[in-house]
């Protein structure tokens, strides 16, 4: 071999084994956030007949597996935390570029904002995983004003090289979100008071305004139809003036708006993950139910369940309820739980120890077990005030509720099997289930020192999910937890 | 352009792929253009100041020339040539002076005149300082020197000139190149080979890992002691001292090393500007080592002038107290560079007051003075006492840093090299060792080029698939450990302010 054709070889081989590399440290550096939300979408983008955008308020609002499990929509939350309108356009654009999505369902708060990326690390969340494109390239041009900083979101690595010191085993095997974009909050907060509607509306001139409007533009351009909301939260009167607008945008342009600031589909005392804006699970729920039910009977979105195309999510949901029952297995503040249980994927037993006292210590207490039954509970406000044991058991197939305050044996047959509620021999509060297959002292006769116990049940299958004990100070009982 | 951001990284392979392709004739011209470009990056209008001391010094350089010529007598061809060199001295330092100096000037005054209990409260004048305004007046002022003195003709040519003076791999942070070596590479351009095209780029590498790799994470250490000598008191500040002697190290030959390679890659050679300083045996010794084209400059063009060491040991003592005060000033306008300064020309005079006893002691003691353990005593001593001047260098001001030393030696913390404090001070754990395994590749590089062995001839001996492997590992290793991209402040190099 010449010396030319050497010197060739060898720098084909050195430019090789370079880009090699360099595509191996870009993967392995990049945290994975933005692959692992959008994996699902990216795998299967063009499967997806509607597709949610906005910021974390439609990302902890709207969860795709609830729509799949109730109407067999095919759905996908490509929101984002912390995204202003602007990015949540070039999200949307570069998204329709993969997809062609019956309905696009765009979430409006921040409008008013002049921002035009956000922090940078929250656009890295919702962007990393987009191929470099024209479209891509577009976006970095126009959302990051200065020239030096654009490196970072065309080439990750500039962003993540750092990560070496910070690698774990996920980085390695990769994330996935079970959630098909859309992210549960498992707090639960007291709000901060909602402002007073206001009596006018007031015109919002501001960069979200000009994109929200290129992006139903956009979307009309595809012949996508569009659907406007505003979510719940406990909005100050500049947020009520921006969901007042998306009025006139919304008629402007012909397109449907939920301004759910205007309705009670959920209950922000116990529906809220931090005081100022974001629903938790519980109230994601509520706003997914409604809007599922909203496009049911105004769209034309075909129901896929049962279509051998789609069997991927029966298991896909199923999935995302382990995640579920994962998370709860691993909260330890009774709050907490109880919000998870209002969910109508698992059916509960709790038990409350009167003696224990826990409605004192925090007055949220009452109104997440409320929220568990759907306010049909009619003997809670007894206990509460007696300070008498409580028992609750909610079998959401059947639509069916017990309550029980007076310690008087019961039995009765649920979707997951008959349930005997008494007290043994010896003293001890009983609980059977499955016709006694599997039993429970609730309390013993010389007392446990737990103070609420709680049975999960998958309402899917009516197994038994999971136990959880809260002893007096309400933390996890451990002994003989399972 | 800081030679460690992306402009220069799309900017220098844009300036050799043309370089290589166009003809010789038209190369130096090529680089002139690409030269004020680089400058102009920075601060379009201040390339003024560098035309202004281009002109200046290129029609010196033939008006002393011209007195040569004529057939006037030889006292005045020697006062009129004298007048030329003191003309070009004196209009590229006023510039100097104005855009560097007057601030300080006006609060020396300001403090000098308070102390006599006059108010004179002239007010700062605050001017931007012209990058590398230091560097190119003192290339071009060397050149006038090295034509009064007849070592060189006078260049002719204005543009190959203005190369010299503004040649981009050393305009803002040198080697300060001498006449005599570089214009005669700028006359003819060496045409460009693969040895010095992976010469250049080895150095290039070796460069960029000091900087980046090493200079910038330590300065994230060195930085949050100093910059809160209230909590960060005692081992840290001791700890932080020594790492900043590595940090102003790793970062100037850093740069001057990058500039070798991107000058070596066009074909030309750069003086060294580094010498393994810190495996001197002396203080002078270090000055001979360290950035070695400012140390000579000094020694050719002040030290020697003012008589250096033949008019006896009391001015050559005064002689080496001006030039390195002088040295001081250039570093910066401050009194505590100043000092700086001074306490390394005082080490070199105490040094030389003991040279006498210490060779007695030697002898009485049976020291053998070319042991290796003498050696390394004496290396230690040169780091410590060159560290310590460090000080004046780093703090905020001479005040600051006497405090600093204070609190070095007298806050009791020592559990603090053991319980794992020193990873909260900027670094973490994994970041810490990353840096101390880079210092001790570093001292390794450096015995080695001490030893005479070039590391990067060593790789270039080895067959292609090693070198093509050696060259991946290391820019990959740089890409990864380097200090650049999000929340890097893409510092410039601590050399740039001068």
């Amino acid at each position: 071999m010449g010396k030319r054709a050497k010197g060739l070889f060898w720098g084909g081989v050195a430019v090789f084994l370079f880009a090699a590399g360099i595509r191996f440290l870009t993967k392995l550096s990049d945290p994975g956030y933005a692959y692992s939300k959008n994996r699902d979408f990216i795998e299967h983008s063009d499967s997806y007949d509607v597709l949610f955008f906005g910021n974390s308020h439609m990302a902890n609002g709207v969860f795709p597996m609830e729509l799949w499990n109730d109407y067999g929509i095919v759905s996908y939350n490509l929101a984002g935390f912390g995204l202003p309108m602007p990015a949540i356009y070039w999200v949307m654009k570069n998204a329709l570029d993969e997809s062609e999505p019956a309905l696009v369902i765009i979430d409006c708060y921040n409008l008013a904002s002049e921002e035009k990326a956000g922090r940078k690390e929250m656009l890295h969340a919702q962007t990393d995983h987009l191929p470099l494109s024209f479209h891509k390239i577009q976006m970095i041009n126009d959302l990051i004003e200065e020239p030096g900083e654009r490196l970072e979101f065309i080439w990750n690595f500039a962003a993540y090289h750092d990560r070496w010191w910070d690698l774990d085993q996920a980085d390695f095997e990769g994330k996935v979100n079970v959630q098909k974009g859309a992210e549960i909050a498992f707090d639960v907060v007291s709000p901060n008071k909602m402002a007073q509607r206001p009596e006018k509306t007031v015109e919002v001139d501001s960069v979200g305004v000009e994109y929200l409007r290129r992006m139903i533009e956009e979307c009309q351009n595809r012949n996508i139809e569009v659907m406007l909301t505003y979510l719940p939260f406990p909005a100050s009167e500049e947020d009520w003036e921006e969901a007042l607008y998306v009025e006139d945008i919304a008629r402007e342009y012909e397109v449907s708006y939920i301004n759910f600031l205007d309705l009670s589909v959920v209950d922000l005392a116990v529906d809220c993950s931090d005081k100022n804006s974001h629903l938790n699970g519980s109230g994601g729920r509520k706003v997914t139910a409604y809007i599922g039910k909203y496009i049911d009977e105004h769209y034309n979105i075909a129901d896929h369940r049962g279509e051998g195309a789609y069997a991927g999510w029966e298991e896909d949901y199923r999935q995302y309820t382990r995640y579920k029952l994962d998370v709860m297995a691993q909260t330890e503040t009774l709050d907490k739980y109880l919000m998870m249980l209002a969910d109508p994927a698992f059916d509960c037993c709790i038990y409350v120890d009167g003696e224990a006292g826990i409605w004192r210590q925090n007055e949220m207490y009452m109104p997440l077990v409320e929220n568990i039954a759907g306010e049909r509970t009619e003997k809670l406000s007894q206990a509460v005030t007696s300070g008498g044991d409580y028992f609750l058991m909610v079998d959401n197939k059947r639509r069916g509720l017990n309550e029980n305050v007076d310690g008087k044996q019961f039995s009765i047959e649920t979707s997951f099997g008959n349930v005997h509620y008494g007290m043994d021999e010896k003293g001890n509060r009983t609980l059977f289930l499955q016709d006694g297959e599997t039993d429970y002292f609730l309390k013993t006769s010389q007392g446990n020192n737990v103070a609420v116990q709680i049975v999960v049940i998958n309402s899917a299958d009516g197994s038994i999910a999971g136990i959880k004990r809260f002893g007096s100070g309400l933390s996890v009982y451990t002994q003989g937890d399972s | 352009m800081l030679f460690n951001s992306l402009h220069f990284l799309i900017f220098f392979p844009i300036v050799v792929g043309i370089y290589y392709l166009i003809p010789q004739k038209a190369k130096s011209y090529w680089l002139l253009l690409v030269s004020y470009y680089f400058y102009m990056c920075w601060n379009a209008k201040y390339v003024v100041l560098l035309l202004f001391s281009t002109i200046v010094t290129y029609v010196t350089g033939i008006l002393l020339e011209k007195c040569d010529r004529g057939d006037k007598e030889e006292q005045r061809q020697r006062r009129q040539k004298k007048l030329c060199v003191a003309a070009s001295f004196i209009l590229n330092l006023s510039v100097l002076f104005v855009f560097k100096y007057l601030d300080f000037g006006i609060a020396s005054l300001n403090q000098i005149l308070s102390y006599v209990h006059i108010t004179l409260n002239a007010p700062a004048v605050d001017l931007l300082l012209p990058v590398g305004i230091s560097f190119y007046t003192f290339q071009a002022l060397g050149y006038t020197m090295d034509v009064y003195r007849g070592e060189i003709y006078a260049e002719r040519n204005f543009f190959r000139y203005a190369l010299f003076v503004s040649f981009f791999p050393q305009l803002v942070a040198g080697p300060i190149e001498r006449s005599k070596n570089l214009l005669r590479q700028l006359d003819k351009p060496a045409e460009p080979s693969f040895d010095s095209l992976r010469d250049g780029f080895f150095l290039m590498l070796w460069g960029y890992f000091l900087k980046v790799v090493l200079a910038d994470r330590i300065a994230v250490f060195v930085d949050t002691a100093y910059g809160d000598i209230e909590t960060y008191t005692g081992v840290y500040l001791i700890v932080a001292t020594v790492l900043f002697a590595v940090q102003i190290y790793c970062d100037f030959s850093g740069y001057s090393v990058i500039a070798m390679g991107a000058a070596k890659i066009l074909g030309i050679q750069l003086m060294e500007n580094f010498d393994a300083p810190y495996l001197s045996a002396s203080v002078a010794e270090f000055w001979r080592r360290w950035h070695i084209s400012l140390s000579s400059w000094f020694r050719d063009y002040l030290y020697i002038p003012l008589g250096g060491n033949r008019k006896g040991k009391i001015r050559k003592y005064i002689n080496l107290l001006i030039t390195f005060g002088v040295s001081g000033l250039w570093h910066g306008a401050d009194w505590s560079y100043v000092i700086w300064g001074l306490l390394n020309g005082v080490w070199q005079v105490i040094g030389d007051l003991l040279t006498p006893f210490k060779k007695k002691a030697a002898r009485i003691l049976d020291i053998k003075e070319d042991s290796l353990s003498h050696k390394c005593i004496r290396i230690v001593t040169t780091f410590f006492l060159v560290d310590l001047a460090w000080v004046f260098f780093r703090a905020n001001t001479a005040f600051e840093a006497l405090r600093i030393i204070k609190r070095m030696f007298t806050a009791k913390n020592h559990w603090v090299w053991f319980d794992g404090s020193l990873y909260e001070c900027g670094l973490n754990q994994k970041n810490f060792s990353l840096m101390v395994w880079g210092i001790l590749l570093l001292f390794v590089v450096d015995i080695c080029k001490y030893k005479n062995i070039r590391i990067r001839q060593i790789v270039a001996k080895q067959d292609y698939w090693a070198q093509c492997l050696t060259v991946i590992a290391a820019v990959l290793g740089i890409l990864v450990f380097g200090m650049w991209g999000v929340g890097y402040d893409a510092a410039n190099f601590i050399y740039f302010q001068f």
